[in-house]
């Protein structure tokens, strides 16, 4: 999935200098452009082991601790850290539609992010999206990561979606009928090709399917209570039609094989509330964001070196949540609180039924954002982490502190506020 | 058999669409939802999206503002980049094709001749509209264009009731011609009257009213006022004072007031918009309440 897209990434980059060298009337031609910059000093008190802990955070999903190396965006060392620099070309295609792309570039590689289409003139409230794009169920889903109100992934999100949350390519259909109440139903075709949910393993020794192998079915609803306050209340329901894992170790001598194949399915709530600020630059506006997640997972063992095995089946239930809070203190000052939690139920059984034990963490972050187009923060955190100890059977919690001082630069078209 | 089943349902989703006589309006600001009020009437359902304590520079897109541009038969917002950051998106998500673009779509900043055109889009000077400065409708010379073209567009729309349009129009004109006479008889003494504002919000009625801008409290547009440029401006006040300092019903009081309080020059909160104050309840009494406060701002003793 990672290419190496930096000669294109550099001559978009160069194309966006030109575009911005130009006077401001005659560029509607052209897509807009924006960049975000982000990046990060960073600090714990586990030697800056602490990324690796949530990386082998006990939880039901893939391997165990032998996961795809390189994929934790979220790795940081202790100091300065560069995170994700995202480009990002939007704009109408013609009448009809709507493009977005956009394009992340870490540790010298770029991958494309988000890439679709999106329609604008069908009737009676229905859109289609085609592409590689953020699915639409939850609500922290749908949100870039730079208007994030903390630095990092959420626990349940992390654990069940990844870094990222789900981003796949495929169909999105909503429909949005013209009621006095708010609602937005959508269905999604995606190919089950991600992180942490799908066919994404492999092996010649276990076929994928034809896809699309994930299936999205999503409702919002939001009831309108005028200008200073909103609501919106949503419900989602994910199946994977064909969901892989690789539970083998290449570091044993001789490997160890265990390929399962199955299906798995996650349903969720999520609710957000908002109230505008009362005075000027953000003072006095209240964010309140919640999301619970249950995760449920039936495989087949497929292919094992121990051939006994082939043939068992392996279930498993795990559910995540979190529950945040922003509040403008001042003028441009935000502090925002967050409790996020993963492996409430975290059930694995494959010959018995074992305990994978829960994650959780409380994390303090304090915003300042002189324009809409820039912020800094100052984030503590405070984090138990389980570990399943396999030969042991049990799980064991580990508590560490993490700090980030991070910034977020918005450079170029006017970013939306979006809901 | 397919077709069939087409012939049977589509004129079923024409009637949903139709099925609402008046013309559903969804206004941006308070002062367009009056003027449309004015022109349509009866004939008119309208929907404002902000209020006056908003600054509508920084508004979520939020759920309900999508579903009333889903429900709308027009969008009548300012245009000139003011509500870049939100209406871009409740017309993305709206997916209502009939206000992606004109007739359905009227942005009263581009119907009239704007003032502060082709500032260097660099946000180093804050806040900055390229296209303009888009507060035109607090210069009621330009309300009077935008209420013509508007009223085309009502027709345009409810082509039935054009002549109804046209009528109330004529009416409308006449009252704002004869609004406007008083006005500007009321505000002669405000000539050529230096005055701070909070925020590049008043342009347009400075310029009517021949006042004269000679500092902002915001150090650059959209910048929150500092300690150190409030300093500046007392220096500046005690050279030469200023009239009196305005600010709009979303402006932190903080600093006007305190620079009031230091210099002696009356800080007066003006409506900006319909309901920014109790007296501003239309267009006609958003700017008798405006005249008549400027007018009483010399009792705090300043210029």
């Amino acid at each position: 999935m990672k290419k190496n897209l930096m000669p294109i990434a550099v001559s978009a980059m160069l194309f966006s200098g030109f575009v911005a060298a130009q006077t401001n009337n005659d560029t509607s031609f052209n897509p807009k452009i924006s960049v975000i910059l982000d990046g990060a000093y960073y600090s714990d008190n586990i030697d800056g082991e602490s990324f690796e802990r949530l990386e082998e955070m006990s939880g039901i999903l893939g391997g165990h601790g032998h996961g795809d190396e390189g994929h934790g965006h979220g790795g940081l060392s202790r100091g300065f850290n560069l995170r994700e620099t995202e480009l990002t070309l939007s704009g109408s295609v013609d009448p009809y539609y709507d493009a977005w792309l956009t394009v992340a570039f870490a540790d010298g590689e770029a991958e494309l992010e988000e890439a679709y289409f999106e329609t604008r003139l069908l009737p009676a409230g229905w859109k289609i999206k085609g592409g590689k794009f953020l699915s639409g169920v939850g609500y922290h889903n749908g949100q870039h990561a730079h208007s994030w109100d903390f630095a990092d992934q959420n626990l349940a999100y992390l654990s069940l979606f990844g870094d990222h949350g789900l981003v796949d390519t495929g169909v999105q259909i909503t429909y949005q009928p013209a009621t006095d109440l708010y609602t937005l139903m959508g269905v999604e075709l995606l190919q089950g090709d991600q992180e942490k949910l799908g066919a994404s393993v492999d092996s010649e020794q276990l076929e994928q399917e034809a896809g699309p192998r994930l299936t999205t079915v999503f409702v919002k609803a939001a009831p309108d209570f005028g200008a200073d306050h909103a609501l919106q209340l949503g419900v989602s329901y994910i199946n994977v039609g064909n969901h892989q894992e690789d539970h083998g170790d290449t570091d044993e001598i001789p490997t160890v094989v265990e390929l399962l194949e199955g299906d798995a399915s996650v349903w969720g709530v999520d609710a957000v509330y908002k109230k505008s600020p009362t005075g000027s630059y953000g003072q006095g506006g209240v964010k309140l964001q919640a999301e619970y997640f249950y995760l449920d997972k039936e495989l087949t063992i497929e292919q094992a070196s121990d051939i006994d095995e082939i043939g068992e089946k392996v279930v498993g239930q795990q559910d995540g949540f979190y529950i945040h809070a922003v509040y403008g203190v001042a003028p441009r000052w935000s502090l925002g609180a967050r409790y996020d939690v993963t492996g409430m139920t975290n059930d694995l059984e494959e010959e018995e039924k074992v305990d994978l034990g829960d994650s959780s963490r409380m994390t303090l972050a304090l915003t300042w954002y002189p324009t809409e187009f820039s912020k800094f923060r100052l984030q503590f955190a405070r984090a138990d982490i389980s570990k399943f100890d396999e030969e042991a059977g049990t799980s064991a919690s580990e508590s560490f502190n993490q700090i980030f001082l991070q910034y977020n630069i918005s450079l170029g078209a006017h970013g939306s506020h979006q809901f | 058999m397919l077709k069939r089943l087409l012939i049977i349902i589509f004129p079923l989703f024409l009637f949903a669409e139709e099925s609402l006589a008046e013309l559903q309006v969804f206004a941006c600001e308070p002062e367009l939802e009056s003027l449309v009020q004015e022109l349509g009437g009866e004939l008119v359902t309208t929907y404002v999206a902000t209020h006056a304590k908003q600054d509508v520079h920084h508004i979520q897109a939020r759920p309900s503002l999508i579903n009333r541009v889903r429900r709308a038969d027009l969008v009548l917002c300012t245009g000139a980049s003011l509500e870049v950051g939100w209406l871009p998106v409740l017309l993305q998500k709206g997916a209502n094709p009939k206000v992606q673009k004109e007739p359905g779509l009227f942005l009263a900043a581009n119907q009239v001749e704007r003032l502060d055109v082709g500032q260097k889009a660099d946000r180093s000077q804050g806040d900055v509209h390229p296209e303009g400065n888009p507060h035109v409708m607090l210069d009621p010379r330009k309300v009077l264009p935008i209420a013509e073209l508007l009223t085309q567009r009502l027709g345009l729309l409810d082509p039935r009731h054009q002549e109804t349009y046209q009528a109330n129009f004529e009416r409308f004109k006449q009252r704002w011609l004869n609004a406007i006479t008083r006005w500007n008889e009321l505000a002669k003494p405000l000539r050529g009257k230096p005055v701070v504002v909070h925020h590049q919000s008043w342009v347009y009625l400075l310029n009517w009213l021949g006042m004269e801008l000679v500092a902002t409290l915001e150090p650059l547009p959209g910048i929150p006022p500092s300690t150190s440029h409030l300093s500046k401006l007392i220096k500046q006040m005690a050279q030469a004072p200023a009239y009196t300092i305005i600010r709009s019903p979303f402006a932190d009081k903080k600093g006007s007031q305190w620079l009031s309080k230091k210099t002696g020059i009356c800080a007066i909160e003006l409506p900006f918009t319909v309901g920014g104050n109790s007296d501003a309840n239309d267009l006609f009494g958003l700017f008798d309440s405006t005249i008549a406060l400027l007018i009483n701002a010399k009792s705090c003793g300043g210029g």
